[in-house]
Protein backbone atom coordinates (compact mmCIF):
# COMPACT_ATOMS: atom_id res chain seq x y z
CA UNK A 1 0.00 0.00 0.00
CA UNK A 2 1.36 3.47 -0.87
CA UNK A 3 0.10 6.90 0.01
CA UNK A 4 -0.64 9.60 -2.51
CA UNK A 5 -2.03 13.12 -2.55
CA UNK A 6 -4.72 13.97 -5.04
CA UNK A 7 -5.74 17.46 -6.09
CA UNK A 8 -8.61 18.27 -8.35
CA UNK A 9 -10.19 21.54 -9.36
CA UNK A 10 -12.95 22.71 -11.51
CA UNK A 11 -12.01 24.11 -14.90
CA UNK A 12 -11.54 27.52 -13.32
CA UNK A 13 -8.53 26.14 -11.47
CA UNK A 14 -6.66 27.18 -8.39
CA UNK A 15 -6.09 30.83 -7.75
CA UNK A 16 -2.33 31.06 -8.07
CA UNK A 17 -1.38 33.83 -10.48
CA UNK A 18 0.01 31.45 -13.05
CA UNK A 19 -1.21 28.21 -11.57
CA UNK A 20 -2.81 25.24 -13.23
CA UNK A 21 -6.34 24.24 -12.62
CA UNK A 22 -5.78 21.12 -10.62
CA UNK A 23 -3.51 18.46 -9.29
CA UNK A 24 -3.54 15.01 -7.77
CA UNK A 25 -0.56 13.66 -5.87
CA UNK A 26 0.52 10.01 -5.24
CA UNK A 27 3.21 8.08 -3.23
CA UNK A 28 4.52 4.53 -3.69
CA UNK A 29 1.49 2.95 -2.07
CA UNK A 30 -0.58 5.90 -0.98
CA UNK A 31 -1.64 9.14 -2.55
CA UNK A 32 -2.50 12.67 -1.54
CA UNK A 33 -5.32 14.26 -3.49
CA UNK A 34 -6.05 17.99 -3.27
CA UNK A 35 -9.30 18.95 -4.94
CA UNK A 36 -10.64 22.39 -5.69
CA UNK A 37 -13.82 23.44 -7.36
CA UNK A 38 -16.28 26.27 -7.29
CA UNK A 39 -19.09 23.87 -6.44
CA UNK A 40 -17.58 23.12 -3.01
CA UNK A 41 -18.43 20.11 -0.87
CA UNK A 42 -20.66 18.28 -3.34
CA UNK A 43 -17.54 17.81 -5.48
CA UNK A 44 -15.89 15.75 -2.75
CA UNK A 45 -18.29 12.84 -2.85
CA UNK A 46 -18.29 12.82 -6.63
CA UNK A 47 -14.52 12.79 -6.82
CA UNK A 48 -14.06 10.17 -4.10
CA UNK A 49 -16.48 7.93 -5.95
CA UNK A 50 -14.54 8.50 -9.14
CA UNK A 51 -11.25 7.65 -7.40
CA UNK A 52 -12.70 4.43 -6.03
CA UNK A 53 -13.61 3.28 -9.52
CA UNK A 54 -9.92 3.62 -10.41
CA UNK A 55 -8.73 1.61 -7.40
CA UNK A 56 -7.62 4.72 -5.49
CA UNK A 57 -8.89 4.49 -1.93
CA UNK A 58 -9.41 7.90 -0.27
CA UNK A 59 -8.52 7.82 3.43
CA UNK A 60 -8.57 11.45 4.55
CA UNK A 61 -10.16 14.59 3.18
CA UNK A 62 -9.27 18.17 4.09
CA UNK A 63 -10.78 21.39 2.85
CA UNK A 64 -10.04 25.08 2.63
CA UNK A 65 -11.26 28.15 0.84
CA UNK A 66 -8.76 29.41 -1.72
CA UNK A 67 -9.98 32.83 -2.88
CA UNK A 68 -13.28 32.08 -4.64
CA UNK A 69 -12.49 28.39 -4.90
CA UNK A 70 -13.33 25.58 -2.52
CA UNK A 71 -10.26 23.37 -2.28
CA UNK A 72 -10.42 19.71 -1.40
CA UNK A 73 -7.31 17.74 -0.53
CA UNK A 74 -7.57 13.98 -0.40
CA UNK A 75 -5.07 11.53 1.02
CA UNK A 76 -5.51 8.20 -0.65
CA UNK A 77 -4.00 4.74 -0.92
CA UNK A 78 -3.02 2.93 -4.05
CA UNK A 79 -1.79 -0.63 -4.36
CA UNK A 80 1.89 -1.51 -4.26
CA UNK A 81 3.29 -1.72 -7.73
CA UNK A 82 0.52 0.42 -9.17
CA UNK A 83 1.76 2.21 -12.27
CA UNK A 84 1.37 5.85 -11.34
CA UNK A 85 1.76 7.12 -14.88
CA UNK A 86 -1.01 4.84 -16.15
CA UNK A 87 -3.17 5.82 -13.20
CA UNK A 88 -2.59 9.48 -13.94
CA UNK A 89 -3.75 9.07 -17.53
CA UNK A 90 -6.92 7.29 -16.48
CA UNK A 91 -7.57 9.92 -13.82
CA UNK A 92 -7.14 12.79 -16.25
CA UNK A 93 -9.53 11.13 -18.65
CA UNK A 94 -12.15 10.53 -15.95
CA UNK A 95 -11.73 14.06 -14.67
CA UNK A 96 -12.27 15.49 -18.11
CA UNK A 97 -15.50 13.56 -18.45
CA UNK A 98 -16.61 14.99 -15.09
CA UNK A 99 -15.62 18.56 -15.99
CA UNK A 100 -12.66 18.55 -13.59
CA UNK A 101 -8.95 18.83 -14.01
CA UNK A 102 -7.37 16.07 -11.91
CA UNK A 103 -3.76 15.36 -11.10
CA UNK A 104 -2.09 12.87 -8.79
CA UNK A 105 1.40 12.72 -7.30
CA UNK A 106 3.31 11.02 -4.53
CA UNK A 107 2.79 12.34 -1.04
CA UNK A 108 6.52 12.34 -0.25
CA UNK A 109 7.36 15.90 -1.34
CA UNK A 110 4.65 17.42 0.83
CA UNK A 111 5.65 15.35 3.83
CA UNK A 112 9.35 16.15 3.34
CA UNK A 113 8.66 19.87 3.16
CA UNK A 114 6.22 20.14 6.04
CA UNK A 115 7.16 17.38 8.49
CA UNK A 116 10.43 16.46 10.17
CA UNK B 1 0.41 13.22 10.90
CA UNK B 2 -2.04 14.27 8.19
CA UNK B 3 -0.98 17.06 5.91
CA UNK B 4 -3.29 20.05 5.84
CA UNK B 5 -4.76 21.56 2.73
CA UNK B 6 -2.83 24.73 3.51
CA UNK B 7 0.45 22.85 3.47
CA UNK B 8 -0.35 21.10 0.22
CA UNK B 9 -1.34 24.35 -1.41
CA UNK B 10 1.76 26.14 -0.11
CA UNK B 11 3.90 23.59 -1.89
CA UNK B 12 1.86 23.81 -5.05
CA UNK B 13 2.04 27.60 -5.01
CA UNK B 14 5.82 27.47 -4.68
CA UNK B 15 6.13 25.18 -7.67
CA UNK B 16 3.50 26.57 -9.95
CA UNK B 17 3.44 30.28 -9.25
CA UNK B 18 6.84 31.02 -7.72
CA UNK B 19 9.17 29.02 -10.01
CA UNK B 20 10.41 26.50 -7.43
CA UNK B 21 12.20 23.69 -9.19
CA UNK B 22 15.19 21.42 -9.12
CA UNK B 23 17.56 23.44 -11.27
CA UNK B 24 19.89 20.57 -11.98
CA UNK B 25 20.36 16.90 -11.28
CA UNK B 26 24.01 16.30 -12.05
CA UNK B 27 25.54 12.87 -12.37
CA UNK B 28 29.15 13.01 -11.23
CA UNK B 29 31.37 10.39 -12.83
CA UNK B 30 34.93 9.39 -12.23
CA UNK B 31 36.87 9.02 -15.48
CA UNK B 32 40.05 7.93 -13.73
CA UNK B 33 39.92 4.50 -15.34
CA UNK B 34 39.57 6.04 -18.81
CA UNK B 35 43.18 7.23 -18.91
CA UNK B 36 45.40 5.70 -21.58
CA UNK B 37 48.50 6.49 -23.61
CA UNK B 38 46.33 6.47 -26.72
CA UNK B 39 44.08 9.49 -27.31
CA UNK B 40 41.71 7.34 -29.37
CA UNK B 41 41.41 4.91 -26.50
CA UNK B 42 40.86 7.71 -23.97
CA UNK B 43 37.98 9.04 -26.06
CA UNK B 44 36.44 5.59 -26.55
CA UNK B 45 36.74 4.87 -22.83
CA UNK B 46 35.05 8.16 -21.97
CA UNK B 47 32.14 7.52 -24.30
CA UNK B 48 31.69 3.98 -22.98
CA UNK B 49 31.84 4.98 -19.33
CA UNK B 50 29.42 7.86 -19.72
CA UNK B 51 27.00 5.67 -21.62
CA UNK B 52 27.24 2.90 -19.01
CA UNK B 53 26.45 5.13 -16.04
CA UNK B 54 24.47 7.87 -17.72
CA UNK B 55 22.10 6.17 -20.13
CA UNK B 56 19.26 6.06 -17.56
CA UNK B 57 19.84 9.55 -16.13
CA UNK B 58 17.38 11.47 -18.27
CA UNK B 59 14.47 8.99 -18.23
CA UNK B 60 14.91 8.40 -14.50
CA UNK B 61 14.91 12.11 -13.73
CA UNK B 62 11.82 12.57 -15.90
CA UNK B 63 9.99 9.74 -14.13
CA UNK B 64 10.82 11.06 -10.65
CA UNK B 65 9.83 14.60 -11.65
CA UNK B 66 6.50 13.35 -12.89
CA UNK B 67 5.72 11.16 -9.87
CA UNK B 68 6.75 13.78 -7.32
CA UNK B 69 5.28 16.70 -9.22
CA UNK B 70 8.52 18.65 -9.03
CA UNK B 71 10.04 20.10 -12.22
CA UNK B 72 13.64 19.13 -12.93
CA UNK B 73 14.94 21.75 -15.33
CA UNK B 74 18.34 20.30 -16.30
CA UNK B 75 20.03 16.90 -16.29
CA UNK B 76 23.80 17.22 -16.48
CA UNK B 77 27.10 15.44 -16.18
CA UNK B 78 30.24 16.33 -14.25
CA UNK B 79 33.43 14.36 -14.77
CA UNK B 80 36.94 14.07 -13.41
CA UNK B 81 39.07 17.06 -14.48
CA UNK B 82 39.94 16.03 -18.03
CA UNK B 83 43.55 17.21 -17.96
CA UNK B 84 44.53 14.28 -15.76
CA UNK B 85 42.72 11.68 -17.87
CA UNK B 86 44.40 12.90 -21.04
CA UNK B 87 47.84 13.43 -19.46
CA UNK B 88 49.28 9.97 -20.30
CA UNK B 89 48.69 10.59 -24.02
CA UNK B 90 51.38 13.24 -24.11
CA UNK B 91 49.21 15.09 -26.65
CA UNK B 92 49.67 18.79 -27.32
CA UNK B 93 45.91 19.35 -27.58
CA UNK B 94 43.03 17.88 -25.59
CA UNK B 95 40.35 19.04 -28.00
CA UNK B 96 39.55 15.41 -28.96
CA UNK B 97 38.61 14.77 -25.32
CA UNK B 98 36.24 17.72 -25.38
CA UNK B 99 34.62 16.36 -28.54
CA UNK B 100 34.23 12.92 -26.97
CA UNK B 101 32.56 14.48 -23.94
CA UNK B 102 30.30 16.53 -26.20
CA UNK B 103 29.24 13.48 -28.21
CA UNK B 104 28.59 11.43 -25.09
CA UNK B 105 26.50 14.22 -23.55
CA UNK B 106 24.49 14.62 -26.73
CA UNK B 107 23.81 10.89 -26.89
CA UNK B 108 22.44 10.99 -23.35
CA UNK B 109 20.28 14.07 -23.97
CA UNK B 110 21.93 16.19 -21.28
CA UNK B 111 22.49 19.87 -21.98
CA UNK B 112 25.93 20.32 -20.41
CA UNK B 113 28.89 18.26 -19.27
CA UNK B 114 31.35 19.89 -16.91
CA UNK B 115 34.91 18.82 -16.30
CA UNK B 116 37.10 20.02 -19.14
CA UNK B 117 39.14 21.24 -16.25
CA UNK B 118 42.51 21.48 -14.53
CA UNK B 119 43.98 22.50 -11.20
CA UNK B 120 46.75 25.07 -11.36
CA UNK B 121 46.54 26.84 -8.03
CA UNK B 122 50.20 26.62 -7.27
CA UNK B 123 51.86 25.83 -10.59
CA UNK B 124 51.25 24.20 -13.95
CA UNK B 125 51.68 20.52 -14.60
CA UNK B 126 52.25 19.90 -18.27
CA UNK B 127 48.73 18.51 -18.63
CA UNK B 128 47.12 21.56 -17.02
CA UNK B 129 49.12 23.81 -19.36
CA UNK B 130 47.91 21.80 -22.36
CA UNK B 131 44.32 21.95 -21.15
CA UNK B 132 44.40 25.73 -20.80
CA UNK B 133 45.89 26.00 -24.30
CA UNK B 134 43.12 23.72 -25.62
CA UNK B 135 40.32 25.69 -23.97
CA UNK B 136 39.49 28.19 -26.75
CA UNK B 137 39.01 25.58 -29.47
CA UNK B 138 37.40 23.07 -27.11
CA UNK B 139 34.80 25.59 -25.92
CA UNK B 140 34.22 27.09 -29.36
CA UNK B 141 33.77 23.83 -31.27
CA UNK B 142 31.57 21.97 -28.80
CA UNK B 143 28.05 22.75 -27.69
CA UNK B 144 27.77 21.07 -24.31
CA UNK B 145 31.27 21.05 -22.86
CA UNK B 146 32.01 23.35 -19.92
CA UNK B 147 35.49 24.05 -18.61
CA UNK B 148 37.04 25.35 -15.45
CA UNK B 149 40.50 26.00 -14.05
CA UNK B 150 41.46 26.51 -10.42
CA UNK B 151 44.13 29.19 -10.32
CA UNK B 152 44.14 29.99 -6.61
CA UNK B 153 43.38 28.59 -3.19
CA UNK B 154 43.71 29.61 0.42
CA UNK B 155 46.39 26.95 0.85
CA UNK B 156 48.39 27.66 -2.30
CA UNK B 157 47.95 31.37 -2.94
CA UNK B 158 47.22 32.97 -6.31
CA UNK B 159 48.99 31.60 -9.36
CA UNK B 160 49.29 34.79 -11.40
CA UNK B 161 50.99 33.08 -14.35
CA UNK B 162 48.02 30.74 -14.69
CA UNK B 163 45.66 33.70 -14.49
CA UNK B 164 47.49 35.32 -17.40
CA UNK B 165 47.20 32.15 -19.48
CA UNK B 166 43.52 31.79 -18.67
CA UNK B 167 42.78 35.45 -19.46
CA UNK B 168 44.35 35.05 -22.90
CA UNK B 169 42.38 31.83 -23.44
CA UNK B 170 39.15 33.64 -22.59
CA UNK B 171 39.85 36.36 -25.14
CA UNK B 172 40.71 33.78 -27.79
CA UNK B 173 37.54 31.78 -27.05
CA UNK B 174 35.55 35.01 -27.48
CA UNK B 175 37.28 35.70 -30.80
CA UNK B 176 36.53 32.19 -32.08
CA UNK B 177 32.83 32.66 -31.29
CA UNK B 178 32.56 36.30 -32.34
CA UNK B 179 29.55 35.41 -34.49
CA UNK B 180 27.76 34.32 -31.27
CA UNK B 181 28.86 37.29 -29.15
CA UNK B 182 31.69 35.33 -27.53
CA UNK B 183 29.30 32.71 -26.17
CA UNK B 184 32.06 30.12 -25.63
CA UNK B 185 33.20 32.15 -22.59
CA UNK B 186 29.83 31.49 -20.94
CA UNK B 187 30.91 27.85 -20.61
CA UNK B 188 34.06 28.57 -18.65
CA UNK B 189 34.83 29.51 -15.05
CA UNK B 190 38.10 30.33 -13.36
CA UNK B 191 38.07 29.43 -9.67
CA UNK B 192 39.67 29.94 -6.33
CA UNK B 193 39.02 27.08 -3.88
CA UNK B 194 37.16 25.08 -6.52
CA UNK B 195 34.53 22.77 -5.02
CA UNK B 196 34.74 19.11 -6.06
CA UNK B 197 31.02 18.39 -5.94
CA UNK B 198 29.45 21.43 -7.56
CA UNK B 199 26.42 20.41 -9.65
CA UNK B 200 26.02 23.81 -11.33
CA UNK B 201 27.55 24.79 -14.66
CA UNK B 202 29.84 25.99 -15.88
CA UNK B 203 32.05 24.94 -12.97
CA UNK B 204 30.85 21.39 -12.31
CA UNK B 205 33.52 18.74 -11.90
CA UNK B 206 33.71 15.35 -10.22
CA UNK B 207 36.67 15.78 -7.91
CA UNK B 208 39.41 13.32 -7.08
CA UNK B 209 37.97 12.69 -3.62
CA UNK B 210 34.58 11.71 -4.99
CA UNK B 211 33.35 8.17 -5.54
CA UNK B 212 32.87 6.29 -8.78
CA UNK B 213 29.52 7.92 -9.48
CA UNK B 214 27.14 10.11 -7.52
CA UNK B 215 24.11 12.33 -7.91
CA UNK B 216 24.36 15.95 -6.79
CA UNK B 217 21.38 18.26 -6.87
CA UNK B 218 21.08 22.01 -7.25
CA UNK B 219 17.82 23.60 -6.13
CA UNK B 220 16.42 26.92 -7.16
CA UNK B 221 13.92 29.05 -5.39
CA UNK B 222 14.53 32.79 -5.62
CA UNK B 223 10.89 33.31 -6.58
CA UNK B 224 9.72 31.49 -3.46
CA UNK B 225 11.97 33.54 -1.17
CA UNK B 226 10.81 36.74 -2.81
CA UNK B 227 7.14 35.78 -2.40
CA UNK B 228 7.70 35.05 1.30
CA UNK B 229 9.32 38.46 1.77
CA UNK B 230 6.53 40.20 -0.11
CA UNK B 231 4.18 38.91 2.57
CA UNK B 232 6.42 40.47 5.26
CA UNK B 233 6.12 44.11 4.22
CA UNK B 234 7.50 46.30 7.01
CA UNK B 235 8.85 43.41 9.11
CA UNK B 236 12.30 43.87 10.59
CA UNK B 237 15.30 42.13 9.06
CA UNK B 238 15.51 39.55 11.83
CA UNK B 239 12.01 38.40 10.94
CA UNK B 240 12.95 38.39 7.25
CA UNK B 241 15.96 36.21 7.98
CA UNK B 242 13.81 33.76 9.94
CA UNK B 243 11.30 33.53 7.09
CA UNK B 244 14.07 32.88 4.57
CA UNK B 245 15.51 30.15 6.81
CA UNK B 246 12.18 28.37 7.04
CA UNK B 247 11.69 28.60 3.29
CA UNK B 248 15.21 27.37 2.55
CA UNK B 249 14.60 24.41 4.84
CA UNK B 250 11.51 23.39 2.92
CA UNK B 251 12.95 23.72 -0.56
CA UNK B 252 16.14 21.93 0.44
CA UNK B 253 14.14 19.03 1.85
CA UNK B 254 12.42 18.78 -1.50
CA UNK B 255 15.76 18.76 -3.33
CA UNK B 256 17.25 16.13 -1.06
CA UNK B 257 14.23 13.89 -1.44
CA UNK B 258 14.28 14.06 -5.23
CA UNK B 259 18.05 13.64 -5.44
CA UNK B 260 18.07 10.64 -3.13
CA UNK B 261 15.29 8.96 -5.08
CA UNK B 262 17.08 9.44 -8.41
CA UNK B 263 20.34 8.15 -6.93
CA UNK B 264 18.54 5.10 -5.53
CA UNK B 265 16.97 4.27 -8.87
CA UNK B 266 20.28 4.69 -10.70
CA UNK B 267 22.12 2.60 -8.13
CA UNK B 268 24.68 5.30 -7.34
CA UNK B 269 25.49 7.27 -4.20
CA UNK B 270 23.69 10.47 -3.34
CA UNK B 271 26.22 13.24 -2.95
CA UNK B 272 25.09 16.71 -1.93
CA UNK B 273 22.39 19.31 -2.25
CA UNK B 274 23.80 22.62 -3.42
CA UNK B 275 21.83 25.26 -1.52
CA UNK B 276 22.41 28.01 -4.06
CA UNK B 277 19.56 30.27 -5.06
CA UNK B 278 19.95 30.17 -8.84
CA UNK B 279 18.03 32.75 -10.85
CA UNK B 280 16.92 32.58 -14.48
CA UNK B 281 16.10 35.38 -16.91
CA UNK B 282 12.40 34.74 -16.19
CA UNK B 283 10.78 37.65 -14.37
CA UNK B 284 9.99 36.54 -10.82
CA UNK B 285 12.89 34.09 -10.67
CA UNK B 286 15.50 36.61 -9.64
CA UNK B 287 17.92 37.11 -6.76
CA UNK B 288 18.02 40.85 -7.52
CA UNK B 289 14.25 40.99 -7.03
CA UNK B 290 14.71 39.50 -3.55
CA UNK B 291 17.13 42.30 -2.69
CA UNK B 292 14.71 44.86 -4.08
CA UNK B 293 11.83 43.32 -2.13
CA UNK B 294 13.88 43.84 1.03
CA UNK B 295 13.72 47.56 0.30
CA UNK B 296 16.49 48.45 -2.12
CA UNK B 297 15.32 50.58 -5.01
CA UNK B 298 17.68 48.70 -7.31
CA UNK B 299 20.12 45.86 -6.74
CA UNK B 300 23.58 47.32 -6.52
CA UNK B 301 22.69 50.42 -4.57
CA UNK B 302 24.12 51.05 -1.11
CA UNK B 303 22.91 48.35 1.28
CA UNK B 304 23.05 45.61 -1.32
CA UNK B 305 26.03 43.85 0.22
CA UNK B 306 24.38 43.77 3.64
CA UNK B 307 21.11 42.48 2.24
CA UNK B 308 22.89 39.81 0.23
CA UNK B 309 24.90 38.74 3.25
CA UNK B 310 21.71 38.23 5.24
CA UNK B 311 20.04 36.35 2.39
CA UNK B 312 23.02 34.07 1.83
CA UNK B 313 23.41 33.33 5.52
CA UNK B 314 19.74 32.59 6.08
CA UNK B 315 19.61 30.23 3.09
CA UNK B 316 22.59 28.31 4.44
CA UNK B 317 21.22 28.08 7.97
CA UNK B 318 17.84 26.84 6.77
CA UNK B 319 19.25 24.47 4.19
CA UNK B 320 22.03 22.96 6.23
CA UNK B 321 19.58 21.26 8.59
CA UNK B 322 17.42 19.98 5.78
CA UNK B 323 19.80 17.87 3.74
CA UNK B 324 21.95 14.88 4.66
CA UNK B 325 24.91 16.60 3.07
CA UNK B 326 25.33 20.03 1.52
CA UNK B 327 28.09 21.08 -0.82
CA UNK B 328 28.91 22.67 -4.14
CA UNK B 329 28.73 26.43 -4.09
CA UNK B 330 25.79 26.80 -1.68
CA UNK B 331 25.01 30.48 -1.72
CA UNK B 332 23.09 33.04 -3.71
CA UNK B 333 24.07 33.32 -7.38
CA UNK B 334 24.40 36.77 -8.86
CA UNK B 335 24.88 36.15 -12.59
CA UNK B 336 24.22 39.44 -14.34
CA UNK B 337 22.82 38.29 -17.69
CA UNK B 338 20.98 35.28 -16.21
CA UNK B 339 18.98 37.45 -13.79
CA UNK B 340 16.69 39.93 -15.51
CA UNK B 341 16.52 42.36 -12.58
CA UNK B 342 20.29 42.17 -12.13
CA UNK B 343 20.74 42.97 -15.83
CA UNK B 344 18.32 45.87 -15.55
CA UNK B 345 20.17 47.24 -12.51
CA UNK B 346 23.44 47.05 -14.43
CA UNK B 347 21.83 48.79 -17.40
CA UNK B 348 20.70 51.63 -15.13
CA UNK B 349 24.15 51.96 -13.60
CA UNK B 350 23.01 50.87 -10.14
CA UNK B 351 25.07 47.72 -10.39
CA UNK B 352 28.70 48.11 -11.38
CA UNK B 353 31.60 45.72 -11.68
CA UNK B 354 33.07 47.15 -8.46
CA UNK B 355 29.82 46.59 -6.55
CA UNK B 356 29.52 43.05 -7.90
CA UNK B 357 33.01 42.37 -6.65
CA UNK B 358 32.06 43.58 -3.18
CA UNK B 359 28.95 41.40 -3.22
CA UNK B 360 31.01 38.32 -4.00
CA UNK B 361 32.71 38.67 -0.63
CA UNK B 362 29.47 37.65 1.06
CA UNK B 363 27.97 35.09 -1.29
CA UNK B 364 29.16 32.24 -3.44
CA UNK B 365 30.11 32.19 -7.09
CA UNK B 366 31.88 35.47 -7.85
CA UNK B 367 31.70 37.59 -10.98
CA UNK B 368 29.22 35.57 -12.98
CA UNK B 369 27.99 36.08 -16.53
CA UNK B 370 29.48 39.53 -16.77
CA UNK B 371 29.74 40.88 -20.32
CA UNK B 372 32.55 43.37 -20.97
CA UNK B 373 33.78 45.17 -24.11
CA UNK B 374 35.39 42.89 -26.68
CA UNK B 375 38.48 45.06 -26.94
CA UNK B 376 39.39 44.66 -23.26
CA UNK B 377 43.17 44.05 -22.92
CA UNK B 378 43.98 40.55 -21.64
CA UNK B 379 45.96 42.09 -18.81
CA UNK B 380 42.80 43.88 -17.62
CA UNK B 381 40.88 40.60 -17.73
CA UNK B 382 43.68 38.98 -15.75
CA UNK B 383 43.58 41.76 -13.18
CA UNK B 384 39.80 41.41 -12.77
CA UNK B 385 40.27 37.68 -12.22
CA UNK B 386 43.13 38.26 -9.76
CA UNK B 387 41.02 40.66 -7.68
CA UNK B 388 38.23 38.11 -7.47
CA UNK B 389 40.60 35.29 -6.60
CA UNK B 390 42.02 37.42 -3.78
CA UNK B 391 38.56 37.72 -2.23
CA UNK B 392 38.15 33.94 -2.28
CA UNK B 393 41.65 33.16 -1.06
CA UNK B 394 41.67 35.49 1.90
CA UNK B 395 38.14 34.56 3.00
CA UNK B 396 38.69 30.81 2.64
CA UNK B 397 35.78 30.52 0.24
CA UNK B 398 35.06 29.70 -3.37
CA UNK B 399 35.00 32.53 -5.86
CA UNK B 400 34.77 32.23 -9.59
CA UNK B 401 34.86 34.45 -12.65
CA UNK B 402 32.73 33.79 -15.70
CA UNK B 403 33.36 36.82 -17.87
CA UNK B 404 32.53 37.33 -21.51
CA UNK B 405 34.40 39.84 -23.66
CA UNK B 406 31.86 40.47 -26.42
CA UNK B 407 33.64 41.01 -29.73
CA UNK B 408 32.73 44.23 -31.48
CA UNK B 409 30.63 45.59 -28.64
CA UNK B 410 31.34 48.50 -26.35
CA UNK B 411 30.22 49.45 -22.86
CA UNK B 412 26.54 50.33 -22.69
CA UNK B 413 25.51 48.17 -25.62
CA UNK B 414 23.34 45.13 -24.96
CA UNK B 415 24.09 41.47 -25.64
CA UNK B 416 21.51 38.70 -25.86
CA UNK B 417 22.85 35.16 -25.44
CA UNK B 418 19.38 33.61 -25.45
CA UNK B 419 17.96 30.88 -23.26
CA UNK B 420 19.17 30.48 -19.70
CA UNK B 421 22.27 32.58 -20.36
CA UNK B 422 20.00 35.59 -20.82
CA UNK B 423 20.82 39.13 -21.86
CA UNK B 424 22.36 42.22 -20.36
CA UNK B 425 24.44 45.30 -20.85
CA UNK B 426 28.14 45.36 -21.66
CA UNK B 427 29.66 46.59 -18.40
CA UNK B 428 32.53 49.06 -18.50
CA UNK B 429 35.97 48.16 -17.20
CA UNK B 430 38.48 50.65 -15.86
CA UNK B 431 40.48 52.39 -18.58
CA UNK B 432 43.64 52.37 -16.47
CA UNK B 433 46.20 49.65 -17.12
CA UNK B 434 47.24 46.85 -14.76
CA UNK B 435 49.63 45.41 -17.34
CA UNK B 436 52.87 45.95 -15.45
CA UNK B 437 51.46 44.26 -12.36
CA UNK B 438 50.15 41.30 -14.36
CA UNK B 439 53.38 40.89 -16.38
CA UNK B 440 55.28 40.25 -13.15
CA UNK B 441 53.71 36.79 -13.11
CA UNK B 442 54.69 34.25 -10.48
CA UNK B 443 52.58 33.42 -7.47
CA UNK B 444 51.13 35.49 -4.68
CA UNK B 445 51.88 33.36 -1.60
CA UNK B 446 49.03 31.95 0.47
CA UNK B 447 47.72 34.26 3.17
CA UNK B 448 48.32 33.52 6.82
CA UNK B 449 44.72 32.22 6.98
CA UNK B 450 45.92 29.27 4.89
CA UNK B 451 48.10 28.06 7.76
CA UNK B 452 45.23 26.47 9.60
CA UNK B 453 46.77 23.13 10.56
Amino acid sequence: MSRVVVLATGQEGLCFPSGPSARVVVNEGCALLPVAGADGHPAAGRICQLLTTLGIRPTTVDTMQQADCFVLVILADIGDGENLEALRHRLVEKGREAGLVLRIQREDVFRAMHRI
Amino acid sequence: MWLTAEEVLETLRMIEAEHLDIRTVTLGLSLSDCASESMTRVCDNIRRKIEFYGSRLVPTAQAVASEFGVPIVNRRLAVTPAAYIAAPTGATSYVPVARALDAAAEALGVDFVGGFSALAGKDFQECSRVLVASLPEALATTKRVCGSVEVASTKSGIHMTAISAVAQAILEAARLTADRDGLACGKFVVFSNMPEDNPFMAGAVHGFGEGEASINVGISGPGVVRAVLQRLKGADLGACSEAIKRTAFKITRMGALVGQEIARRLGVHFGVVDLSLAPTPTVGDSVAEILETLGLERAGTHGTTAALMMLNDAVKKGGAMAAPSVGGLSGAFIPVTEDSAMAEAAKLGALTLDKLEAMTAVCSVGLDMVAVPGDVPWETLAAIIADEMAIGVVNGKTTGVRIIPVPGKKAGEVVDFGGLLGYGPIMPVKPFSAAEFIHRGGRIPPPIQGMSN
